[in-house]
This record gives C-alpha cells, structure tokens and sequence, in this order.
C-alpha cells in the first residue's frame, strides 16, 4: 500500500510521515514538494491514498477531479490554515494540524477501507419521481409549488411524500435535509439560498 | 404484583419495597430519584423510610415510581397528592432534559460531525437539525411552564376559600377542562434522527460513539414518554379536579 504525501513544509510533513510509519501497518511513504513530479508518479505508481495541503496542491484553483481524472485514490486533505469548504468537500477525509496519532492513523485506515462513494447508489429505492419531490421539499416548496414545478396535481404530491416517509423512515423535513445532503441529492449552498429567499 | 406476560419486570412498588430492589427491576428510575432529590447510598431503606428521611410525601413518589416503572399503571383512587410536589417534579425533569441531558447528547453529536471532517453534514446534522430539535422542546415546556402560575393560583384559592369571578369565568373559558398534553410533535423529529444515524449517516472512524448517541436518544425518548405520561395521567386530572371543585364550591 503506498501513499503519497504533498506538504510544502518540512516539519508537518516529515512529522505525518513519522506517524503513519510508527502508527500503522503503512510503510511505503513518498513525500512530495512539486506538484507536477507528483502528479506524473500518481499516474505511474497509483498510490492507494494521497493526503495533500489542499492550497498547495490545488493552487492552480483546479479541482481534485480536473487534477486526477478518472482514479481509483483516495485525497485526504490536510489542513493547518483557512481552506474553503467547497475544498474540503473534494477529499475523502480532512486531517487538521491538532489531530491526535489515533485521529489520523485511523482516519487513515477508514478512508482506504471505505468503497469510492460515486459506486455506491442510495440502497432505498426511491423512484425518480419520489426523488424530485424530496429534493423541492428540502428546498423549501410548498406542495402547491411543487405540483407546478412537477407538472403534477397536489394530491400527487401528498402521496408521494407520504411515500417517501414510510421508505425512509423520516418524516420531519429537517430529516429529510439530512437525508438529501448525506446521499448528494442537494448541497448545503443550495439550501442556504432557499433559505436565505424565504 | 409482576406481570409474567410482559417482558419487562413491573414491580408495583409500595412503602414496604427497598428502593435498591425497585432500582435493580428497573434501572431507568435512576434519573427519578435525582429528581425526587433522593440521593444513593441509602443501604436497604424502603420507600417509607426514605420518604422520611427526606421529608417527602410518599403516597406522591409511589405514584411517579409506578406511573414510570408501568405503562398500564393508572392511579386510580388517587389520593390528593400536593400539588406544589408535582410541579417541582415536573420543573425538576424539565430542567434535567435540557440543561443536561440533551447538551450532553448536542455534544456527542458535534464530536460525530467532527469525526467526519465533511462540513456539510455536520452543517445540516448538527446545525439545523439538532438544535431545531432543542428549540422544539424548549418551547414545548416554556408552554408548559407557563401554566404553572394558574395551577398554582388554584391550589392557593381552593384552600383559602377567595373565589373571585374572574376565576370562575377562566376557568369556565380556558382552562384544563379542554387541555390534553400533546408530545407527538417532538417525538417525531427524535425518532428522525435516530433512523439517520442507524440507516444514513456514513461509515465513521468511531462506530462506538454512534451506538453511544443512539443508547442516549433511545434512553431519552422513552423518559420523555414516561414523562408526558406523568403530565397527562397525573398532573391534568389533579388540575381539572381543582377547577371542578372551586366550580362546585360557588355553586353551594
């Protein structure tokens, strides 16, 4: 299992090195300083995980997906100073500076046990129908508005909202908030508008 | 009198019951006692001598013990319990539910929502979610608490005697006569987070603190309906029965 590690500063990343080694089974660590020689070894050796400095591996303002199209590693970010959520939310993980040896060793260890998300579909099966309608009640819709966003009467709209609620078990619509963000059906940005206009 | 059919041991407690032994049948009266102001260490007192030692009136506890230890329990014949007693007790679980108990699980949370590192979750679980849930409740015994003054005002005239019109015509207008405590409203959204966290929330590095929080909500969910069934099968029949009584009162 190799890792990469891309942290300008000498003291943080040779002190992660030094607990990856110590800590866990881990023991093939590259470590990097310029971007370019590690995106050419990412593509030669395909590491299993690369834990980055988001503002210096993403200083070029790209993604991590524009960066690394099209592989199976895992990015767990590494973080000491201000990055911006949307960021953050590009990584399998984030280590922060105060993180204990545990924290890290098993964060570590749970983002490469874990199946890459983009495989893994929502196991209830909501219809698409059921779907559009969850996503406008969590923006904040009334159902008269979304009988007219859908194309379809209210009665319809009651129907399939009670039916969302016996398939997933939740019923308030802070719930199924929840539920949207954790399976990508929405984003918080998304939200925040909608609230923010109402 | 133990039921054998049901699973649970509900042991009617009367004077003569050790509390030790009502504890060890059910561990949930644990955070009554606290209420009650009963602390542990008490050896193998009854629920007499307890009351006694604590100065409390027992008929009073044996009626919370085995409104909670008993979903069937209904006190019946009760006999008129101190109204004063039964508010302090109330206030006392409204104050241990939030001010401690769900801090306690609010903080368990944001340590969850913290393990994940994925910000929008712990925005929405934690943010909107949890402390929606906090505010629901607050309000929910504000309303309550508010009455408290007018129980309270009851209690004082039906033993002085000084019965104005103005009661009469509030109680004949608003009072507990039409009043049923509602708590479905607030159980709906804990039973919501309980489903997120058994059927939704992602794989986290520490599964133990999930099941940690999901022990607490269980815990808290079931006081919390032992609790509504104190306030609905105890404190609104003892109020309505002091508006009858001033209402029988002007009558003769």
């Amino acid at each position: 299992m190799t890792i990469f590690l891309a942290e300008p500063s000498n003291i943080i990343r040779i002190g992660i090195k030094q607990i990856i080694i110590n800590h866990s089974e881990i023991r093939s660590v590259y470590e990097y300083t310029d971007c370019n020689l590690l995106a050419d070894d990412a593509y030669l050796k395909k590491p299993s995980c690369i834990i980055a400095n988001p503002a210096f591996l993403q200083s070029s303002g790209k993604t991590l997906k524009e960066l690394f199209p099209a592989t199976d590693t895992k990015f767990i970010a590494l973080v000491y100073s201000y990055i911006d959520n949307a960021i953050l939310e590009q990584y399998d993980a984030v280590i922060y500076i105060n993180d204990s040896n545990i924290d890290i060793t098993t964060k570590l260890k749970q983002t490469l046990k874990s199946k890459k998300e983009k495989t893994e579909k929502p196991s209830i099966n909501l219809t698409k129908r059921e779907i559009d309608v969850l996503k406008s009640v969590v923006l904040g819709l009334t159902n008269n508005e979304i009988a007219d966003k859908l194309s379809i009467s209210s009665h319809t709209v009651v129907s399939h909202r009670k039916n969302i609620n016996a398939k997933l078990g939740i019923k308030s619509v802070s719930g199924l908030t929840v539920y949207a963000i954790i399976n990508k059906l929405v984003r918080t940005e998304e939200i925040e508008e909608a609230e923010a206009r109402s | 009198m133990n039921s054998e059919l049901s699973n649970k041991t509900n042991l009617q407690v009367d004077g003569q019951t050790k509390v030790a032994e009502a504890i060890h049948s059910n561990y949930k009266l644990l955070p009554i006692l606290n209420r009650l102001g009963i602390e542990l260490g008490f050896k193998d007192a009854t629920f007499k001598e307890i009351c006694i030692d604590y100065n409390l009136n027992l008929d009073f506890v044996l009626i919370i013990i085995n409104t909670y230890n008993n979903d069937d329990y209904y006190p019946g014949q009760m006999k008129d319990i101190p109204v004063e007693h039964l508010i302090n007790y109330i206030h006392e679980a409204h104050k241990y539910y939030l001010e401690i108990k769900l801090p306690e699980i609010g903080q368990l949370i944001e340590e969850l929502c913290e393990l994940h590192g994925n910000s929008s979750i712990k925005k929405s679980v934690f943010n909107s979610f949890f402390i929606d849930y906090t505010n629901e409740l607050n309000e929910h015994i504000k309303k309550e608490e508010a009455l408290v003054p007018y129980i309270l005002y009851l209690n004082t005239v039906s033993e002085s005697g000084n019965i104005t019109d103005e009661l009469t015509t509030k109680i004949r207008s608003s009072s507990f006569l039409r009043f049923e405590a509602e708590h479905s409203d607030i159980s709906v959204k804990l039973l919501d987070l309980k489903n997120i966290l058994i059927k939704y929330f992602p794989p986290t590095p520490d599964s133990y603190l999930k099941n940690k929080i999901l022990n607490e909500l269980f815990l808290f969910e079931e006081d919390i309906a032992d609790h509504a069934r104190i306030e609905n099968n105890i404190l609104i029949p003892r109020v309505k029965r002091l508006e009858k009584y001033i209402l029988n009162k002007i009558a003769t």
